[in-house]
């Protein structure tokens, strides 16, 4: 699995932003793990990398040499794990199944035994799903937070902010989740814009919003986020029950043939048939 | 992955609008109207209907059909699908039922439309029952009558099924559209749609049944490759894609070589055709769907073996590139096309097509993939102006769908363009034509949606946020040109929101506060300017807005806060290189501001009048504060304002500053009387400087008024020669104004409230007698104000020259009123009496009949009181109540109506006391309980809370308590002292009300048991019984 670091520049606001706002931390260091690290300029280099958070450097010892290079985190284009931490699929599956208590301890540990090294991000997405499945939506935004401090990039993958923005929304955070949504929607990836705009959607549904639900979310997704495909089914769905609590059917059916048609083998698609 | 079953869904719209032309056209309209022979006001409402029904508005929809008269079987289908829509199902059923079944279309249609209803309620398995039924009736096909409706039935069938995701059963639709034998072109097009379902389901199939599937498709390509169309170019794209299913993709590619030459045909006949119609069909192009599609499954092969461990990384660059065939003339490797020759050729030939977008975007994959995988660079790049081409070649038919105002198919291109291309230069410009596409088709949930997503989203990008802030002051503009005013300004309102950098911003805002604040709507335009104020405090227009809120705090009398923002105004200006004539203007408000604030700002005001004029009184310096011509005349303007407002601000003064005082005291080594110094530096130096405003400015609009207070300061400090000098020259070098005109009236006012009556006289006189300009408003006004200041003689003689000189009633009626008031004043009643009696005889009704009959009255009743004959004096009295009754008529406030009871009462007092002096004393004391009971009902029946009746309740105590005790009433006299105590707790009577009191209780006057039920607050409206004898 390879781990992508500066996707857009833009983004890289966005997660300052957060980091920002929720503070900075301690030292901290993961790995070592074998490795390959690819610059920004192209070059690779294969080893024993261990990630240290005090001065943001990835450290490698060369294969078959003692020395140890120490390489800035901003200069790294992508680091490839030579074996993914074989805990995780069982892990995530054990979340899939809602066997999340038995799933906890062992996505921690990945968390935080490969920071920055990716599979940290998918174990804490899966990790704060399960905090989630055992009402621990505390644990859930704490534990997103502190990934955010340490991983900026977190903030930029649209399934991570899904789910810390699901906790947050437990934890009735509006305004620090409002805030973060207007900022994902004005200036994250598309992708992050678009599940923001549900869940801001969702937000407004709560309050019984149900015009701004539309205005300001699901429709937004759905008429100007069409390249963002995964959340299209969940946005019409959305939209749909919006516009039947409006007693706005034509709207209602328009948006229901088109997930019939668009998304048929989606899960939204099926709670129609 | 976008493949070939993605991009049938574009390819298949462009079928779908055919079979609608061919089939639906006839086929569903053929069953309501075509053959019904409606009348076109029937066809008219039947889409009233229609609309409404769409709306979700079922029942209006009803109210339409059943107000027509239509035939049963169109009633019968319209009902149906009502009933349908508002889900009563069982009575749609009944009507069904109604009709029978005997097989024909009418009765099929009816059960059709219900099936239609059960699927928009999502009852899929009742509607399939019913589609499945009908299909089952006719195994081999159906009969020459019913082949269009069945047609359409199947079609529409297999769409349905298609969008619940039923492949097997959309087929089985396709073939039973099929079994009516079309017409050829339908025909091909059925099968070319029915193999495409087939592809589909052979993707998810395996072994036998994938191979049994292939055989068909096959079957079905056979047939279509007899002719060479549209529908060829796509059969060729299916084989090629049975070949890469099967793993085959040299063979795929050998196919697409094969037919090459019959592809780039079609190519040509498609531009052709593009030519002759002008709709763009070589988007179409079926080469350009080959090459893609084959790119696709080589880049997913290719992607697939590089993830795998140990995967075939030769073969994955083969796919990627193509393989090596033999070599160049120069000695280079010769390639077979792989992935990227396949996308890029895509990409650049046919940039107008739905592939070439996704094509470009591998085609970069690919190069990041060489370069990363094999450290491989590739020589032909895409430059961003062959991006550009292809992204403006994508927005190019919904753009002309625009410009055709076909506004719902250019919606449907916008949607699927944006999606494509939904973040760049062209993408803003067309969300703003989508908007305006959902303008022109009245959806405006949807445009503002549109609206929302322009502003948010683009608010802070760099290089598009102006563009799509135009993009929304655009579409406030197409509201504004609908009149949808309030439309408009919600566009606006979110362009102000989210653009708060944008160029525009600023102006528009000013733009907005200032029609606000010209159409008085202050609360509105204080919210813009300070919009501005917060947000924009660089541009130019900050300083306006600024200005402009003190202007507000100054309509709405809130001078603290008005001074505030001039404070922060003239700080910001001083900061500026050139401020210009605005600092002058701002610190000469502000100085205003200050004398408005009452006598302890006027120190501060004064200085700022003088920091004016060492700003502006110097020609050079003055230079620096104007930039036009304009500013030029304004700055004399203030300079001399401020001249004129800081003289007059010494003269206001009550107080002398302490370091004045301090600095007098020691000159002259004792304690100088304040009242000196006022005058002596202050009011002098105001005179000094009124001088040297009419010295320097003798053509200001303030001259005459400088001259004028120059005159009456020279009295006030007793130079009564320099007074006149200078009032002569007031008349002499401004005769025309109006300080001049009243320049005599002013200074006569001037010496009165200096307690110099004698000198004010004189000038008076000279204003009365003279033969001088004056007007006989000018003088009525001075007989007024003399008047209040208690000079009746002099105000007398100012009214009877009014009298004398004047024939409008406009001053001639006060003239009089004045001058009967004024002798009543002087207690001439007699005179009073005469002018009075023959003013209210002229006048009837005016709006001094209150004040004439008031007046009247207390002169009747002081003659009556004074006359000796019984009957005149009888009369005399009668007149007097008379003329208060006439007054009370008119009388409208509750305060007014109460003081004129008192009146009424004080008469029949006077009457009394007459009677005592000259009469009989049993009249007297008749006069005297008339005069008790009158007081009484004031103090019982009116309001002691109302502002302004309470007092003359308070004189009706006053005058009432001392006849009670006279009458030796001592319990009633306790108890009305003890009410007014209680109801007056502040009363001006206080002192003699508790003296009487003490009489009352003195004499033998008890507490009452139980206290006297209290006047209702809003007491009935109650008269003075008057009996006249």
């Amino acid at each position: 699995m390879t781990y992508r670091y500066n996707r857009r520049g833009l983004k890289q606001g966005f997660g300052c932003a957060l980091a920002l706002m929720i503070g900075i931390s301690a030292v901290w260091a993961s790995g070592p793990h074998m490795a390959t690290i690819i610059k920004n300029d192209g070059g690779r280099a294969s080893g024993k990398v261990r990630y240290v958070g005090s001065s943001k450097t990835f450290e490698m010892q060369m294969q078959g040499g003692k020395a140890t290079t120490t390489v800035s985190a901003s200069d790294v284009a992508r680091v490839v794990l030579q074996k993914q931490p074989e805990a995780l699929a069982p892990a995530i599956a054990a979340v899939k199944r809602g066997q999340f208590q038995q799933a906890v301890a062992p996505l921690k540990k990945i968390k935080d035994d490969y920071e920055m090294f990716g599979p940290d991000l998918h174990a804490a997405q899966y990790l704060a799903q399960a905090y989630l499945g055992l009402g621990q939506s505390a644990n859930a935004v704490r534990m997103c937070d502190e990934v955010l401090r340490t991983n900026k990039d977190a903030a930029n993958s649209g399934e991570f902010a899904g789910i810390y923005w699901d906790a947050l929304l437990k934890e009735k955070q509006f305004a620090k989740l409002t805030r973060i949504l207007g900022d994902a929607i004005q200036i994250g990836g598309r992708d992050v814009a678009a599940v923001a705009l549900v869940k801001r959607g969702d937000i407004s549904m709560e309050k019984g919003e149900g015009k701004k639900a539309l205005l300001d979310g699901y429709l937004r997704t759905i008429l100007l986020f069409q390249d963002v495909k995964s959340i299209q089914p969940e946005a019409l769905f959305k939209a749909m029950q919006a516009h039947k609590a409006l007693n706005e059917h034509n709207y209602a059916e328009k948006w229901r043939k088109r997930l019939l048609s668009g998304y048929p083998t989606s899960d939204y698609a099926k709670k129609l048939k | 992955m976008r493949s070939s079953t993605a991009t049938a869904s574009r390819v298949g719209s462009f079928f779908l609008l055919l079979i609608a032309l061919a089939v639906f056209g006839t086929a569903a309209h053929g069953q309501e109207l075509g053959g019904s022979g409606l009348t076109p006001e029937q066809e008219l409402n039947l889409e009233y209907a229609d609309k409404l029904l769409a709306a979700g508005l079922a029942d209006y929809s009803r109210q339409v059909i059943e107000g027509m008269d239509l035939p049963p079987e169109i009633m019968d289908i319209r009902k149906i699908k009502n009933f349908c829509a508002l889900g009563q199902f069982d009575k749609a059923q009944a009507i069904v039922n109604k009709r029978g079944d005997d097989g024909s279309q009418e009765a099929w249609t009816l059960k059709l439309t219900m099936a239609d209803g059960y699927y928009m309620w999502g009852k899929y398995p009742e509607a399939q029952k019913i589609y499945d039924g009908f299909f089952a009736k006719f195994p081999k096909g159906p009969k020459p009558a019913l082949k269009g409706f069945y047609m359409e039935s199947a079609y529409k069938y297999s769409q349905m099924l298609l969008m619940m995701d039923d492949k097997k059963g959309a087929a089985k639709a396709y073939r039973a559209a099929l079994l009516a034998k079309p017409e050829r072109h339908i025909d091909r097009q059925l099968k070319s749609e029915l193999a495409e379902v087939l592809i589909k389901l052979a993707q998810e199939a395996k072994g036998d049944a994938r191979k049994k599937l292939f055989a068909e498709i096959q079957t079905i390509v056979d047939e279509i490759l007899w002719v060479q169309d549209l529908w060829f170019g796509r059969a060729i794209v299916l084989m090629a894609h049975m070949k890469m299913m099967q793993n085959d993709i040299d063979g795929a590619m050998q196919l697409i070589d094969d037919y090459k030459s019959n592809l780039k045909d079609i190519d040509e006949a498609l531009k052709e055709s593009a030519a002759d119609t002008g709709e763009d069909m070589t988007k179409l192009s079926p080469m350009a769907q080959c090459r893609y599609m084959i790119g696709v499954i080589m880049h997913d092969e290719a992607k697939k073996l590089l993830k795998a461990e140990g995967g075939d990384r030769q073969r994955a660059l083969d796919l990627l590139i193509g393989k090596v065939t033999g070599k160049t003339s120069s000695g280079r490797d010769k390639r077979s096309s792989g992935a990227l020759q396949h996308f890029l050729n895509v990409f650049i030939r046919y940039p107008n097509t739905s592939w070439a977008p996704d094509a470009g975007d591998r085609f970069r994959q690919i190069e990041q993939t060489l370069k990363r995988e094999w450290d491989k660079e590739v020589k032909a790049r895409i430059t961003p102006d062959q991006w550009l081409a292809v992204e403006k070649a994508q927005f190019r038919e919904a753009r002309a769908l625009f410009n055709q105002q076909r506004f719902k198919e250019a919606v449907a291109n916008y949607e699927q363009v944006l999606a494509l291309f939904p973040e760049r230069e062209t993408s803003v410009a067309a969300l703003g034509e989508l908007a305006a596409c959902y303008i022109e088709l009245e959806d405006f949930l949807l445009c503002d949606v549109v609206i929302r997503h322009l502003s948010e989203r683009f608010c802070r990008h760099e290089s598009l946020m102006t563009k799509a802030g135009d993009q929304v002051v655009r579409i406030a503009f197409k509201f504004s040109e609908r009149g949808d005013t309030p439309r408009m300004r919600e566009s606006y309102d979110v362009f102000f929101t989210y653009f708060k950098t944008h160029p525009r911003t600023a102006t528009e805002l000013f733009r907005f506060a200032d029609e606000e604040y010209r159409a008085n709507n202050l609360e509105k335009a204080f919210g813009y300017y300070s919009q501005i104020v917060s947000d924009h405090a660089s541009e130019p227009i900050y300083y306006d807005a600024l200005s402009k809120i003190a202007s507000i705090y100054s309509k709405q009398d809130k001078p603290a806060d008005e001074i505030k923002t001039l404070q922060v105004l003239i700080t910001k200006l001083k900061q500026k290189e050139n401020p210009g004539h605005a600092l002058a203007s701002a610190t000469f408000r502000f100085a205003n501001g200050l004398k408005a604030m009452g006598p302890k700002y006027l120190p501060l005001a004064i200085a700022k009048y003088t920091e004016i004029e060492k700003m502006l009184l110097d020609e050079t310096q003055r230079a620096t504060f104007q930039n036009s011509a304009d500013e030029a005349k304004a700055n004399i303007q203030i300079v001399q304002a401020s001249m004129y407002y800081r003289a007059m601000a010494d003269c206001m003064r009550k107080t002398v500053p302490a370091n004045i005082q301090e600095a007098y005291n020691k000159k002259y080594k004792r304690q100088v009387p304040p009242d000196l110094i006022l005058k002596t530096r202050y009011k002098a130096g105001a005179i000094t400087t009124l001088l040297k405003l009419v010295e320097t400015f003798p053509e200001s609009v303030y001259a005459p008024a400088a001259l004028s207070q120059a005159g009456t300061l020279y009295t006030v400090l007793k130079k009564p020669d320099d007074a006149r000098k200078t009032l002569q020259r007031l008349k002499k070098e401004y005769p025309e104004s109006d300080q001049a005109k009243m320049a005599d009236f002013t200074i006569g006012m001037s010496l009165l409230e200096m307690g110099m009556q004698r000198e004010a006289v004189a000038y008076f006189k000279e204003m009365f007698d003279g033969d001088g300009d004056y007007q006989s408003s000018q003088i009525l006004t001075a007989g007024k104000e003399l008047a209040k200041a208690g000079q009746y003689d002099i105000a007398i003689q100012a009214f009877d020259r009014v009298i004398r000189t004047e024939k409008e009633r406009r001053s001639l009626e006060p003239a009089r009123v004045g001058k009967g008031q004024a002798l009543c004043a002087l207690k001439k009643y007699k005179e009073a009496s005469e002018v009075l009696r023959s003013a209210l005889a002229d006048y009837p009704n005016s709006g001094y009949t209150i004040e004439l009959c008031r007046s009247a009255s207390e002169a009747y009743s002081a003659i009556a009181s004074e006359t000796e004959d019984g009957d005149a004096r009888f009369d005399l009295f009668n007149e007097a109540i008379t003329a208060m009754k006439r007054a009370r008529k008119f009388a409208k406030e509750p305060g007014v109506q109460t003081e004129l009871d008192v009146g009424v009462a004080r008469i029949f007092e006077r009457k009394s006391a007459a009677e005592v002096k000259y009469g009989d004393p049993t009249k007297a004391e008749t006069y005297r309980n008339d005069a008790v009971a009158a007081y009484q009902t004031v103090i019982m029946f009116r309001n002691p809370n109302d502002e302004g009746v309470g007092p003359h309740i308070e004189d009706a105590y006053l005058y009432c308590l001392p006849l009670l005790l006279e009458m030796e009433r001592w319990d009633d006299a306790l108890q009305d002292a003890d009410r007014y105590i209680k109801d007056f707790e502040n009363g001006k009577h206080m002192l003699k009300v508790r003296q009487f009191q003490s009489k009352a209780r003195v004499s033998g006057g008890t507490r009452a048991e139980e206290p006297e039920p209290e006047a209702p607050a809003a007491a009935p409206e109650a008269t003075t019984e008057t009996k006249e004898e």
